[in-house]
């Protein structure tokens, strides 16, 4: 069973005004326990707004959302609790770091589900090794650290809720490829420890072929293709028609096939690359 | 050629850090030519941010000049002209936007000029042409998609007519398509009208398509070459935290595992060639 399902969800803006606007039409997807589902589309095709109807931030205004089989919004008093189970980290959140220190802005949550001070202390420790934050960083003010460290501290503070998935709406835009890399392998890391689900919206095929189990693709308020990362990165012209891509090295082995060599095209890493490469020559050699 | 920027022996930190010696930038020299196409390259802190504002005299160097067109920043008479004549792009369209239609919002430079109306309409205009927004004129600048919003505050920017565009991580906050759109803009702002370009960026992708790549680390120059000498450099570069187009990599790894391949490959198609030649 999937953990979060959605069916035929819509979401107007501004419903019965003349700034009117659809984001999403009848949106249906599963969102499987335990694994990295990255979705991609291009600005405004209603990426942002489905991640947030995940955890109830805005409610539908058509179709349903289930969450461990229950429609979230049977009860509209339990949707806190729910986003306790489904933590958000929205794009650039250190822009949303608001405590004196580092340590409080990680706490805040924990703090809000009612726990004892010794657990939030100590949820607030796991949560920064998790994003490799330094210790004598948590007493710091957020004003003092460096861009990369703030996202860190700001993914913190959702991990430290130890929540049953993370949706994370582009959580390496603007950083450098050093900042890039920490915050995904922190991830991937953290995904292995805890098997934590997560939902991963991103703008980098890179990324996305680095660190997703199946990828969504939304377009114009719609889901356009829902597969693993090769099903969906198979399908290059239609991605490109959508203003979307593949990553650069699928683009190299696309070209090679289809220049008539014989080698794989199913190549979304350049590590994966690199070992094809060596498959194909030593075949060649023989 | 002719220096359109000459940074010599530059210094800068930032005040609030007055009882440390933590310079952003140290000691750094930098000749820009007329016309040219350079990327800055290096890791969050590295300095490029405060360096592309030293260049239009938003902040002053603590040592050393910045000299544009023969200007020296430090000359407060001279700020207006040097503004004028280098514009600086951010990473966040939507801070840079102020009207409520595309057209007056490319406007809003030029109006405080002191222009008259039918030169104002005629860099407008020109403006909007030259990153292909002309069809979009009359549309409210928040209803565009960010590639289009940042190609209309490049527009607002051309039509000060600079002769230098500093561009600080402009495709950061864009999607695949905007990224491009953006990238064929400035390209073209370069080629065919000759505007000299300064890009800050963190996407090898788009340094490849400069003529010259500039490498900063912990405030000072450790680079400086066409793209093709200074990616071929790939272990050094990732010892300082940045990295490599996908396919200069690969050829890399194919090298390091063994099987020959040109260390200076920039695109896929050049690794596609190459590859075929060698060993389909």
């Amino acid at each position: 069973m999937p953990l979060i399902e959605t069916k035929d969800l819509s979401y107007v803006y501004s419903e019965g005004t003349p700034y009117e606007k659809r984001a999403l039409n009848g949106v249906s997807i599963n969102i499987e326990e335990g694994k990295i589902t990255a979705v991609i589309g291009h600005t405004g095709s209603g990426k942002s707004t489905l991640m947030q109807q995940l955890n109830g931030l805005i409610k539908p205004t058509g179709g349903k959302i289930y969450f461990d089989g229950r429609d979230i919004w049977e009860n509209p008093k339990e949707i806190r609790q729910l986003r306790f189970k489904v933590g958000l980290v929205f794009q650039y959140p250190e822009y949303q770091l608001f405590d004196e220190t580092v340590g409080g802005d990680i706490a805040f949550g924990p703090k809000n589900m009612g726990l004892d001070e010794k657990e939030i202390t100590r949820r607030v420790r796991f949560a920064s090794e998790m994003v490799s934050l330094d210790e004598n960083l948590l007493n710091k003010s957020p004003f003092e650290l460096s861009g990369g460290e703030k996202r860190r501290a700001a993914i913190a503070g959702v991990i430290a809720m130890m929540p049953r998935v993370i949706v994370l709406d582009e959580p390496t835009a603007g950083l450098d490829p050093r900042g890039r890399d920490e915050i995904l392998s922190r991830l991937l890391e953290y995904k292995k420890m805890t098997d934590t689900t997560m939902v991963i919206v991103s703008h980098s095929m890179e990324d996305v072929a680095y660190m997703a189990d199946s990828v969504l693709v939304m377009n114009r308020g719609s889901l356009m293709m829902h597969g693993s990362v090769s099903e969906v990165f198979s399908r290059a012209d239609e991605l490109k028609s959508v203003g979307l891509n593949v990553p650069d090295v699928t683009k190299i082995f696309m070209g090679l096939k289809s220049a008539g060599v014989r080698i794989r095209d199913d190549i979304f890493t350049v590590k994966d690359g690199a070992d094809e490469i060596k498959r194909y020559i030593e075949a060649k050699v023989r | 050629m002719e220096n359109i920027i000459e940074i010599k022996n530059v210094s800068f930190k930032y005040s609030s850090e007055e009882e440390t010696e933590n310079y952003v930038l140290n000691d750094l020299s930098l000749n820009i030519e007329k016309g040219s196409f350079t990327a800055v390259l290096g890791h969050n802190g590295s300095g490029k941010s405060t360096l592309a504002k030293l260049i239009n005299g938003l902040l002053k160097p603590d040592s050393g000049s910045v000299e544009v067109l023969g200007m020296s920043t430090l000359d407060e008479k001279k700020e207006m002209e040097i503004r004028r004549n280098v514009g600086l792009v951010f990473q966040n369209p939507d801070n840079q936007l102020v009207a409520t239609i595309v057209e007056e919002d490319v406007a809003f430079g030029p109006e405080n000029l002191g222009l008259p109306s039918d030169e104002i309409r005629r860099r407008v205009d020109d403006a909007l042409k030259k990153v292909d927004m002309y069809d979009y004129r009359s549309h409210a600048p928040h209803k565009l998609s960010g590639g289009q919003k940042q190609r209309v505050a490049i527009a607002g920017i051309i039509a000060m007519e600079p002769q230098c565009i500093v561009l600080d991580e402009p495709t950061a906050m864009l999607d695949p398509k905007g990224r491009d759109e953006v990238m064929d803009a400035i390209v073209s702002l370069n080629k065919n009208s000759g505007i000299t370009i300064v890009l800050i960026t963190h996407f090898m992708d788009e340094a490849v398509k400069a003529d010259r790549v500039v490498v900063m680390d912990a405030g000072n120059i450790i680079m400086d070459d066409v793209p093709r000498k200074v990616f071929s450099r790939v272990s050094e570069l990732k010892a300082i935290g940045l990295d490599v187009p996908q396919a200069t990599e690969l050829a890399y790894r194919m090298n390091a595992a063994g099987y020959k391949m040109p260390s200076d490959i920039l695109t896929e198609e050049e690794f596609i060639k190459e590859f075929i030649k060698k060993y389909a």
